[in-house]
């Protein structure tokens, strides 16, 4: 299990961008990688939502269940992680740091143990997700978090 | 328009037992008659993704859906398909220790917020959510005695 959290700066509206992240469509125009954000469900409150994206050149499909806690939070976990993954779940935030508004992304995975794969390699293999995935949503947070109002 | 159902029953049970009896989903076919069969695909502890098969009347009606537990106080739920002629489905158990003269009684409240595709049938369907909310109150009421004689 590795936990992330990556933060960038803000330049639009919290309120807004918490919409957009919210929104399938949103991500469908602003995420090149996402191929389909296909939501079943959606009361305000909770969705859930069938999402098609690349991965390193690879196509996934994952099960995302999101729960809007708070105007400013989106709480989520997946029924079916994308792959190589056995678990994810995590949270998109606008939160002030010192006086300055951060949009987070924290997630909490674990990666699949291949079978024989001694400890030493398996935890070099989590290292290298981790640090992938992190540069990853710096990219996704960079492209949501100019979102204007 | 959104209407809500609600029941409340005083359990024999400590709090624990009653948390835990509503959280394991095994338990509901064991509890509910009409419950034919439950599974959870996700269990973190706090999030639940769960489909369960029902008799309503003759038909087998497939429930899936969302649960978030906050241990010991609430349980929150929500169907991301609603049952037929619902619009949406969701609700709460909310749980508090009885503890008065020394009991280790459990109140627990049942709450469904529901809406409908004919809006002039919500007071008869009002009537019809309470009486089955009583029953299964009672119905959960009587396994767990069951299963603490």
């Amino acid at each position: 299990m590795r936990d992330l959290c990556i933060t960038h700066p803000v330049a639009a509206d919290p309120a807004s961008i918490m919409d957009a992240i919210w929104s399938g469509a949103e991500w469908q125009a602003r995420w090149t990688p996402i191929h389909s954000f296909a939501v079943r469900y959606d009361d305000g409150l909770h969705q859930a939502a069938e999402i098609v994206l690349d991965w390193e050149g690879r196509q996934t499909q994952m099960q995302v269940v999101r729960f809007r806690t708070h105007p400013l939070r989106i709480d989520f976990f997946c029924p079916r992680p994308p792959d190589p993954l056995v678990h994810q779940s995590g949270r998109w935030a606008v939160e002030t740091v010192q006086g300055t508004n951060v949009v987070v992304a924290s997630r909490r995975i674990t990666l699949a143990q291949l079978s024989g794969e001694e400890e030493a390699a398996f935890q070099l293999r989590l290292d290298s997700y981790a640090e992938r995935l992190s540069q990853r949503l710096t990219l996704i947070l960079s492209h949501f978090a100019g979102v204007s109002a | 328009m959104r209407k809500t159902a609600v029941v409340e029953r005083v359990f024999g049970a400590d709090i624990r037992e009653v948390f835990q009896g509503y959280w394991d989903i095994k338990n509901w076919p064991r509890a509910l008659s009409s419950v034919v069969d439950a599974c959870t695909e996700y269990d973190d502890d706090t999030h639940q993704y769960f489909s369960m098969i029902a008799l309503n009347g003759d038909a087998r009606e497939t429930i899936s859906g969302v649960r978030i537990g906050t241990p010991y106080q609430r349980l929150e739920m929500c169907q991301f398909v609603s049952p037929p002629g619902f619009t949406l489905m969701r609700g709460e158990w909310r749980f508090s220790p009885i503890l008065e003269s020394g009991g280790s009684g459990t109140r627990v409240s049942a709450q469904r917020e529901f809406a409908l595709s004919d809006p002039g049938r919500e007071a008869a369907t009002s009537l019809v959510l309470e009486a089955l909310l009583a029953r299964n109150l009672a119905a959960f009421d009587a396994y767990l005695n069951r299963e603490a004689a």
